[in-house]
């Protein structure tokens, strides 16, 4: 071993591939430990309240766009349906999933503005207009 | 001769060359984090420096900088209120705290609001994040923010949108309701009605005039941070006595040129609220939400020395979904220059 090391010590071009290659291996540890130690910046999204349009379970979980098909937590965590942002009623208390609203919509000119955006999301259940998005504090 | 020949050929052979580079490589890999870092860290005290001294300017009414004592990174920010560190010298009475923002529920009880280190420069800046449902801030005092046609204002804030929805609310000082029960001062929202998703559809609504933009000159899917203005400027009276005045909206420091009057102009979308200005009654300043009312055309119910009290009142809709981490309000019509100045030096 000790003879090995001295006859490449003694060898100028194999003592430089064995310096750079120390200095390599070190390297790359040094790479791997800070890549493992790098603090991850804090998980995007707010805590929302979802509903299953397939099986209809509700519960609160962190959603950033629902919309987004390319992230895994826009799906249930039951069934793996398609989840929707959770509406309730203030009057009956029913829960829904939130209306979509088609981006070309055409509103008849004599519909208020306010009318129609609260209109979008009108309690499928009673026809009330006081609903909003469900809070995770109305979660039972 | 031959020798140097010999040491020049095993010098640069390939494969040594090859190595250098790797090594220079992973160096660079290693060290670029921490260049950037410092870069980051250098944007971000020269935005802490500017922030302050916006405070010392009499017109400046709010500036929350969303940090903790003395705008540094250090201190957590109080976990249930926005401080206001506006000297607003020119507004008689003033007293900056009158002018905190409030943390709020719109459920009552606890808020739901999460602090992260994930503002504009990463993790030297916190930001607020509001969750879309529950969440709003309210700025209980109104005397200082209650403008009338004949004043000039400017409100600007840094907003990370986690998606465009429908009727998202940056800042609202308005009831939207019916036509008898609503009153506008000043508002702006995304109005996906407008446009068609992701193009940045916006509306405003000042005083009695509600606008629209049907696009901007920003993606709001990759856009990340953005900087919105609003800016309102009392020009004239007209032959009837009726103050006149200019609104303009600023994205990113760039006016967004003439919008829809939509009340008029528009009539195959909505039309606007429009209402009466507000002066009177006692509509509080809201971050990330709308008011529409329950109770509050009776005076009698709002008890400003109790900002929660708003919770049982009101029901605060068109809840924004995404980050704040700068609000300010200038009681005065910001020149262009300013507002992009004002950008410029808080972009990421
Ligand atoms: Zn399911
Ligand atoms: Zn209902």
């Amino acid at each position: 071993m000790l003879e090995m090391l001295k006859k490449i010590w003694h060898n100028p071009r194999l003592r430089n591939k064995a310096v750079l290659g120390v200095v390599l291996f070190v390297l790359a540890i040094l790479l791997i430990y800070s890549l493992l130690t790098r603090e991850p910046p804090p998980p995007e999204g707010a805590i929302r309240v979802v509903i299953c349009e397939d099986c209809g379970e509700t519960y609160a979980t962190r959603i950033k766009d629902i919309d987004d098909p390319g992230d895994k937590r826009n799906k249930c965590r039951v069934c793996g349906g398609k989840l929707a942002l959770a509406w309730k009623c203030r009057e009956c208390k029913f829960e829904f999933p939130e209306n979509k609203i088609a981006s070309d919509g055409k509103l008849d000119n004599t519909m208020k503005k306010y009318q129609a955006v609260v209109n979008a999301n009108r309690c499928p259940n009673c026809g009330s207009l006081a609903t909003a998005p469900m809070s995770k504090d109305e979660l039972k | 001769m031959q020798s140097t020949k010999m040491i020049r050929k095993n010098f640069f052979s390939l494969i040594e060359i090859l190595m250098v580079l790797i090594v220079i490589a992973i160096l660079a890999t290693l060290l670029l984090p921490y260049l950037n870092e410092a870069r980051v860290q250098a944007k971000y005290t020269r935005w802490v420096a500017y922030n302050r001294n916006l405070s010392n300017d009499p017109s400046c009414i709010v500036n929350f900088n969303f940090q903790g004592a003395g705008g540094t990174f250090s201190a957590k920010p109080p976990d249930d209120i926005l401080v206001n560190s506006a000297a607003g010298a020119e507004s008689d009475g003033f007293s900056p705290q009158f002018y905190n923002g409030y943390l709020l529920n719109k459920n009552g009880g606890a808020h739901n609001f999460e602090w992260v280190r994930a503002g504009r420069y990463g993790k030297f800046k916190w930001a607020l994040q509001f969750n879309g449902s529950d969440t709003y801030v309210c700025v209980p005092t109104t005397t200082a923010v209650d403008f009338t046609p004949t004043d000039g204002f400017t409100l600007m804030c840094w907003v990370k949108f986690d998606r465009l929805s429908f009727g998202d609310t940056i800042f609202s000082k308005s009831l939207w309701g019916t036509a008898n029960d609503a009153a506008a001062q000043y508002d702006m929202y995304y109005n996906p009605y407008a446009g068609s998703f992701g193009q940045g559809s916006f509306d405003v609504d000042v005083f009695e005039t509600c606008g629209t933009w049907m696009s901007t000159h920003v993606d709001f899917d990759k856009a990340g941070w953005v900087h919105f203005a609003l800016r309102y400027k009392w020009t004239h009276n007209d032959s009837e006595g009726k103050p006149c005045g200019e609104i303009t909206a600023f994205i990113n420091g760039e006016p967004l040129g003439d919008f829809l009057d939509t009340t008029n102009e528009n009539p195959n979308t909505a039309t606007a609220t429009g209402y009466q200005p507000c002066i009177d009654m006692q509509v509080p300043l809201i971050l990330g939400g709308a008011g529409c009312y329950t109770k509050y055309w009776d005076k009698k119910n709002w008890d400003s020395s109790d900002p929660t009290s708003l919770a049982n009142n009101w029901l605060i809709k068109f809840n924004f979904q995404g980050k704040m981490d700068e609000f300010v309000v200038f009681k005065r019509p910001l020149p262009d220059a300013e507002i992009f100045g004002h950008y410029d030096m808080g972009r990421e």
